[in-house]
């Protein structure tokens, strides 16, 4: 409008480059609605949802899978890849990280809120095979799901509204926040904290006469009344019922061991609820009896691991998958948790420990080198690719867009010159969302 | 002089017994309609063939224990075993109830406790040391949330008071089974005593102030009869305050646990217990043994650590310093006592003995000591129950305890002998063939092996 | 006094018994030599000799300090004049003999101002019968070697002592009685960067030292030989290295976990050729015990008793790791710098516990290290001519449960359960 009123001092070229830039971008929009498409011929397809074919084709369009299969016609318009020998599988998927330093330290840290996409660090998960991201605070919070596409940085998350998050660890504090929050108990009113419930409520032994234990306890259900539930309720109150009603993943970082035993006597009164547990091998090796009752998802490192207080190496996954739970991996790319820059406890919590990394630098070429270790000590080989793809998809409640090679689904997929757990074999490409982010240049 | 024993067992046994419960009974949990529901008996467990060390009772020689729901159903010879239970072989076996630790530091503690966090929410059954414990047979701690102290084997008395005046909080203790890996049946009661550092009643102003904390006690149960006397409409408003754990304790319904080491220490402790009318349990008690006379009337039940004597104080002319015999002149004297380890924490620095883990070998000590081996085994087993006012649950072998029960291959005070089995709340805890934590040898064919080559 | 006494006397007291008093006075005070030890006839339920089987009601004649005879009760005659000490519901035992002693005096054992000092004697700060070793005896511990302590590589000369009351000289029972080494651990408290501090620092100094200590030998005994007429000029510092290349008084090695081990095995054994043991030895350095067996060389245990196998998470008895490899000539110490030197049955009951053989562990406390210290003609043992040390328990010698009663060091009764008090 003011270009119009103010014509008259400009210079013709301040108009017309507008318009030239309009038209461009119209034109480009265009393209894209009819944008070629792209086929890989002849792979190996591990499709995760429908098995592994041996040698088909793949069609992508407009960012989505188009079409798998061993017979699927190649379209006329279609940019062809070679992949004879090749195979193609989905994009990693990690549901646990920690990248880009999201900083907790507040009542509840929406991650969404906080996300900086600007960041090398993710552009250094493409090498890895890593296509999405779910990005957990370092505190009581709501995750983000990213795809990791650094050219296009203002639309990476593409959810931002994701699963509720909550480190626990064995302290009273902590636990309630666990307990009041599946309780759905509103954050009491300052001064009339709610019941504690806790092991001794319900134990013996406790004596109800016990005058300064009791006021010790009312003083604390006070106190702890005021950050009940993680403070602002209306931010938090949503995802516990979504949580309750077991529609979204309660994705929770344990500190120890022990605070199983406690998540597994609180979690027995909600069967609805669905947990993900960020954990590691000794920890799921000590209290497996536990975990088979509550049956949470476990998200592991992926790598062999000691025995609690032994040198004995064990597979955490396979012993998971042999008692019946579900498996997804994290950490598969090394520095992740190291990059992560002031990050602090929240209020009152120990701050959940960065998931310890198994892999190194030198796995850059074959990404899935550890996981290829897992299976070959034992871990059935479509349960790591699952771990890997899959079940990720599923925690983040994405497994609509994510995790498998099916029609329709985002076109987030890797080549391997072989098979993805073949140690000789390299990862060559990976492509987000219908475009190639990553070629392996070595 | 068997029957002076005799009445000195009687005389002790009936000072024991008239151990009233050191507070009240826990009362029943409150339940609700679900765990109301009764629940058909469990499978029975069947310990065979051992000599049952019962420590309140007999010694029952090739006995049978069975255990049901994690208790003791019944102790006895020629029980019958009923049809599917499991049996667990324990001919030629000693079987003694669990040891209790009354000085642990954080032992099965890991998270944050103290202002709003329960030491309930921050327990940890994968202490490791939780094991170690059970490998030496002690199934039951009574722990302090903060950091223990350590005894040397050679002690210096204690010099001038240290703490600051009239601070008279209890330091948090809590007493929890050794359930390695399980959370349930782990906690048994938190603050069993009412324990005072010894420095808040060394010098003239601390004694003054604990005085005054007594009265001030004193008024507070006064108005509060006079209350309850008036009925509901009574002056609520002017009760006078106090220390509520000083009032539990002129109540009856707690005991003072602190250390005292010399005699004028003890006598202090003993002068003001009498004249407040509170009972007192005394750690240390390093000059007991010149006074035991004194201790027993007074009420006094005492916490030793044999191997730990105190060296003669400087400059004074009458016998002072602690000896090996302590155990012996208490058990004579009939004061009853619990036996502590050297220090309250696990240590496998090597020096195997002096931590935690050497807590049995300290009651080998006190028999060393001329201690009878009763005595000494009562010291690591019903004593310190009875202290916690536990004695219901824990401490012996009898039918309707908690089913914490040794399997031992040798006798209970022999240096030789190892746990073989661990129950607690009648569930295998540590069987020492599988846990591989401490050496596991056939001593009989290495001592044929050897050739001593003189 | 005796004239101010006399004059008491005889001016109060009728004048016989004034005589009488004066008489055995005088006597007493004339005779000293009549103050010889008493004679006893020991009578023991079990004598555990050390030196073959036991003996069941057995009777040990002690005279002179030294054991006269030894035997089944009815095979010995008491012999008029013998004070009969009969405790025939015990056991009769050698006293205990610890290798590895810091309490000859109390502190002052640490003189580290070189990496070396080889001509510091030990001997010269003893204090007799001092409160650690009272406290000694009443757990039967009758001869300790006392020794400087290991703040330097070669910290001097330890003395072999009894720890009964007496003079120094007549406690002494073998000075120079070793040659102190440290070879790890302790040292490296000293500043880093300073000579000896390090591991391949402390290696240099002692083998640089034994070498010259070695050539001072052979020079002397050259000289002592005829080979040369040039007397070598003595050397304080390197005085001790003659009997000890000799073979007449053993060096003490400080060591710990297996490669240090190691080295003391090659240093020691296979360089030198000295006569040694591996003092401590502890931590994983069980795990070569079997190169320990193949030379035969003694080790000297302790204080530690168990090592956590970080493997396993597995507590693993030290003297049983040694044991179980074939390592025989094993003993224990308890290290006492401060009140523990009563300890050692202790030590010795540990190490059964965590699998040595109990019977082996007995040795382990007598006689071994009296071999291993050269004083073996003296104790370790009860046999006839040996001192009469002898320790009577009123149980097994190495249960817990049981408690010294009575100690005779020298053929005296230096402690007695029912007189004196217990402190242990």
């Amino acid at each position: 409008m003011k270009i119009y009123n103010q014509k008259t001092h400009f210079r013709r070229w301040v108009v017309e480059i507008p318009a030239v830039v309009a038209l461009l971008t119209i034109l480009a929009w265009g393209q894209e609605l009819k944008e070629r498409a792209v086929a890989i011929r002849g792979a190996a397809i591990e499709t995760i949802s429908g098995g592994r074919i041996e040698k088909g084709n793949v069609v992508v369009r407009g960012g989505k899978i188009e079409a798998v299969g061993a017979e699927v016609e190649i379209p006329d318009d279609a940019r062809v890849i070679e992949a004879e020998g090749m195979t193609v599988m989905p994009g990693i998927i990690d549901p646990y990280s920690r990248a880009g330093g999201v900083t907790g330290g507040g009542e509840f840290v929406r991650v969404a809120d906080q996300f900086y996409p600007y960041q090398e660090v993710f552009k250094q998960m493409l090498p890895w095979g890593i296509t999405n991201l779910s990005i957990t605070p370092s505190s009581l919070g709501q995750t983000a799901v990213i795809a990791i596409t650094p050219d296009l940085p203002k639309t990476m998350v593409i959810n931002k509204d994701g699963n509720l998050f909550l480190p626990v660890t064995n302290s009273t504090s902590s636990l309630r926040v666990l307990r009041d929050g599946l309780a759905l108990r509103p954050a009491g009113p300052q001064g009339q904290g709610p019941e504690i419930p806790t092991r001794a409520g319900r134990g013996r032994g406790q004596r109800r006469g016990d005058q300064t234990q009791q006021q010790q306890r009312q003083r604390a259900g006070q106190r702890a009344g005021q950050q009940a539930a993680g403070g602002p309720s209306s931010m938090a109150d949503p995802l516990w019922a979504k949580v309750v009603k077991g529609e979204q993943y309660l994705i929770v970082d344990v500190a120890n061991s022990a605070t199983i035993l406690y998540l597994g006597e609180i979690l027995e009164k909600y069967p609805e609820v669905k947990v993900a547990l960020n954990t590691n091998g000794s920890t799921v090796f000590e209290t497996l009896e536990t975990l088979k009752k509550f049956k949470p998802l476990l998200i592991l490192p992926p790598r062999i691991e000691n025995q609690p207080n032994r040198q004995y190496r064990i597979n955490a996954a396979r012993i998971a998958h042999e008692a019946g739970l579900e498996v997804a991996f994290t950490g598969l790319k090394p520095e992740a948790a190291a990059a992560m820059p002031g990050m602090r406890a929240g209020r009152g919590q120990r701050a959940a420990a960065p998931p310890t990394r198994g892999a190194s630098e030198v796995n850059r070429d074959v990404p899935l080198f550890p996981v290829a270790y897992l299976v070959k000590a034992g871990l059935p080989r479509e349960i790591a690719l699952l771990a890997l793809t899959l079940k990720p998809a599923q925690v983040m409640g994405l497994a609509d867009r994510l995790g498998t090679m099916e029609p329709q689904k985002d076109a987030n997929l890797l080549i391997f010159s072989g098979d993805p757990l073949d140690p000789a074999s390299r990862l060559l490409r990976v492509m987000v969302e219908g475009k190639f982010v990553y070629e392996n240049k070595n | 002089m068997i029957l002076v024993m005799l009445g000195l067992a009687i005389a002790a046994s009936t000072v024991i017994a008239q151990d009233r419960p050191l507070r009240r009974p826990p009362q029943p949990p409150q339940t609700t309609p679900e765990e109301t529901e009764e629940e058909s008996p469990g499978p029975i467990i069947a310990i065979v063939g051992g000599k049952i060390y019962t420590v309140t009772q007999e010694i029952i020689r090739e006995g049978t224990i069975l255990v049901q729901d994690g208790k003791i159903l019944k102790a006895g010879q020629d029980l019958a075993v009923p049809e599917g239970a499991e049996v667990i072989d324990a001919a030629g076996r000693h079987l003694v109830p669990g040891f209790i630790a009354l000085n642990a530091s954080r032992i099965g503690v890991s998270g944050t406790t103290g202002g709003q966090n329960l030491v309930q929410d921050a327990l940890n059954p994968f202490d490791q040391n939780m094991q170690y414990l059970l490998g030496v047979g002690i199934t039951t701690v009574c722990s302090s949330t903060g950091a223990g102290g350590q005894r040397g084997m050679r002690r210096t008395p204690q010099p001038t008071p240290t703490a600051p005046e009239g601070v008279f909080g209890s330091t948090g203790q809590i007493v929890l089974k050794m359930t390695y890996g399980d959370i349930e049946g782990m906690f048994v009661k938190e603050n069993p005593f009412y324990a005072v550092r010894s420095a808040s009643f060394r010098g003239g102003l601390n004694c003054f102030n604990w005085r005054e904390e007594l009265k001030r006690a004193q008024s507070f149960i006064k108005a509060q009869d006079n209350q309850t006397d008036e009925g509901e409409g009574g002056r609520r408003g002017q009760r006078p305050s106090a220390n509520q754990d000083v009032v539990r304790l002129l109540q009856g319904e707690a005991v003072l646990r602190t250390d005292a080491q010399t005699i004028d220490q003890i006598r202090d402790m003993i002068i003001f217990s009498r004249s407040y009318g509170y009972r007192i349990i005394l750690e240390g008690v390093d000059e007991g043994w010149l006074i035991a006379d004194e201790l027993g009337p007074a009420g006094v039940a005492a916490i030793i650590t044999p191997r730990s004597t105190m060296t003669p104080q400087a400059g004074r002319e009458e016998i002072t310093g602690g000896t090996m015999e302590l155990a012996m002149h208490l058990e004579r004297a009939g004061v009853p006592f619990a036996i502590n380890a050297q220090s309250g924490s696990v240590s496998l620095g090597g020096m195997a003995g002096r931590d935690l883990q050497g807590l049995p070998l300290q009651a080998m000590f006190a028999v060393s000591g001329g201690c009878s081996e009763k005595s000494a085994l009562a010291a690591l087993t019903i004593v310190p129950a009875r202290m916690m006012g536990l004695q219901d649950r824990i401490g012996s072998i009898e039918a309707g305890k908690d089913a914490d029960i040794l399997i031992l291959d040798g006798h209970p005070l022999d240096y030789k002998t190892y746990v073989e089995k661990a129950l607690v709340n009648g569930k295998v805890y540590y069987d020492r063939a599988a846990a591989r934590i401490l050496p596991v040898f056939d001593r009989s064919f290495y001592e044929q092996q050897i050739k001593i080559d003189k | 006094m005796l004239r101010e006494t006399d004059v008491y006397f005889k001016t109060r007291i009728p004048a016989v018994v004034v005589l009488l008093i004066t008489l055995t006075w005088s006597v007493a005070a004339a005779n000293p030599e009549d103050k010889s030890p008493p004679r006893y006839a020991v009578r023991a339920g079990k004598i555990v000799t050390c030196a073959g089987d036991p003996i069941d009601n057995g009777t040990i004649l002690v005279s002179g300090g030294k054991i006269e005879a030894i035997g089944p009760r009815d095979q010995i005659e008491i012999p008029e004049g013998y004070k009969v000490l009969d405790h025939r519901e015990m056991f009769a035992m050698p006293g205990l003999v610890e290798a590895h002693s810091h309490v000859g005096a109390q502190g002052g054992f640490n003189d580290s101002v070189y990496p070396t000092v080889s001509g510091l004697e030990i001997a010269h700060q003893i204090q007799p019968y001092n409160d650690a070793l009272k406290e000694a005896i009443q757990g039967g511990v009758t001869t300790i070697l006392y020794i400087p302590g290991s703040g330097n590589n070669l910290a001097g000369i330890g003395v072999v002592m009894k720890t009964r009351p007496g003079t120094a000289e007549e406690v002494i029972i073998k000075n120079p009685g070793c040659l102190k080494i440290a070879q790890a651990g302790n040292p490296e408290r000293r500043s880093s960067g300073e000579l000896g501090s390090g591991r391949a620092g402390m290696n240099w100094v002692l083998r640089e030292k034994l070498r010259k200590g070695q050539r001072y030998y052979q020079k002397w005994l050259d000289y002592e030989q005829g080979r040369t007429d040039v007397k070598p000029e003595v050397d304080l510092q390197l005085e001790i290295f003659r009997p000890v290349f000799k073979g007449e008084i053993p060096v003490v090695i400080h060591t710990q976990m297996f490669q240090v081990v190691m080295e003391t095995l090659r240093m020691f054994h296979d360089e030198f050729g000295l006569k040694g043991a591996i003092h401590h030895g502890t931590f994983d350095a069980y795990r070569v015990a079997d190169e320990v067996a193949k030379r035969d060389f003694p080790c000297c245990i302790g204080p530690r008793v168990t090592v956590m196998d970080r493997e396993n998470g597995q507590i693993v008895g030290v003297v049983a790791g040694y044991y179980a490899r074939g390592a025989r000539n094993l003993f224990v110490n308890v290290d006492a710098t401060g009140s523990t030197q009563e300890d050692l049955h202790f030590q010795a009951a540990l190490g059964v516990r965590y699998g040595w053989p109990e019977e082996d562990g007995l040795y382990g406390l007598t006689i071994r290290p009296a071999r291993y210290l050269m004083v073996d003609d003296r104790v370790g043992s009860l046999e006839v001519g040996k001192d009469a040390d002898i320790v009577i328990k009123n149980g097994p010698v190495m249960d817990l449960r049981s408690a010294v009663v009575k100690v005779l060091i020298d053929g005296e009764v230096v402690y007695d359960a029912a007189q004196d008090r217990r402190i242990y």
